[in-house]
């Protein structure tokens, strides 16, 4: 699946993956594409300004944390963006109800 | 020259904050210690380093804004103060510019796939933008001809001079 198809569903698509638990960037690319099945082709360097957008709306929170001597950025979802994700599960499902209603 | 410093170099290029591009290289620099030799599937450095100033410029403007509308009371300001929202109105606007441009370029673009009525729409809507980015460029420009002058004098402004220079050229690339 090219990118261009996630227009608009990458935002939602990490708050439900940090949703599940705290992660780094690379944590939370990997998650996507296991949840997925590898089906999202996209730059993985696009992640980093998506998750910064998210932090600076407020729909996710980060901070250092230290691992083998590493410093990493660890997010989490904060409340507004818990909230942000149900209003965008709920549209998604009825997206995906109309086309599939279309489609057959 | 490895792909870490290619992003580096470009965010310089594109006058991104060392603190920002700080912390977004640590990022990027545990990525590839994860899992050495991604660099390729990371993506274009010049195109990510645009995404990031895309992020950051819009934030910068929003700062700027609030930062003067916080100080508009304020009998006089620290010219520091006023130079941080200088800094950062000026980068909103540079932001400002190229979505006007881009607006304008997709409107060329797709003049023969789109009705005209909703391309007469966004270009409407981008040249207007643009004119008020236009003043808030000049007021932006006048605004940095008193900080210059302050710089050499005095450490305080009044605020009835470049701090509504600021909050005025903050605001309209802030929203």
């Amino acid at each position: 699946m090219k990118a261009d198809a996630l227009n608009g569903q990458l935002d939602p698509l990490i708050l439900a993956t940090v949703a599940e638990e705290p992660a780094h960037g690379y944590a939370i690319l990997q998650r996507l594409k296991e949840r997925s099945s590898g089906a999202f082709d996209l730059a993985e360097g696009t992640i980093y300004p998506a998750l910064h957008r998210l932090e600076r709306d407020g729909l996710l929170s980060s901070s250092w944390s230290t691992d083998s001597g590493r410093r990493r950025r660890v997010y989490s979802i904060t409340r507004a963006g818990t909230s942000s994700l149900e209003v965008r599960r709920h549209e998604w499902k009825q997206f995906a109800r109309a086309i599939e209603a279309v489609m057959g | 020259m490895s792909w870490l410093d290619d992003l580096s170099g470009e965010l310089r290029a594109r006058r991104m904050p060392r603190r920002v591009r700080h912390r977004i290289l640590l990022e990027l620099r545990d990525h590839i210690e994860c899992e050495p030799g991604c660099e390729d599937r990371l993506g274009d450095p010049r195109e990510l380093a645009v995404s990031f100033a895309d992020e950051l410029a819009t934030s910068e403007g929003t700062l700027a804004a609030w930062r003067a509308l916080r100080r508009r009371r304020v009998a006089s300001l620290p010219a520091e103060e006023i130079g941080l929202i200088h800094r950062r109105a000026r980068a909103a606007l540079a932001a400002g510019f190229a979505t006007m441009a881009g607006l304008e370029l997709y409107v060329v673009d797709f003049s023969e796939r789109l009705p005209a009525w909703w391309l007469g729409l966004v270009g409407g809507l981008a040249a207007v933008a643009g004119v008020g980015l236009f003043a808030a460029a000049r007021t932006l420009v006048r605004a940095g001809d008193r900080l210059g002058r302050t710089r050499t004098g005095g450490r305080h402004l009044r605020r009835s001079a470049p701090c509504s220079d600021g909050a005025g050229c903050a605001v309209v690339p802030g929203s």
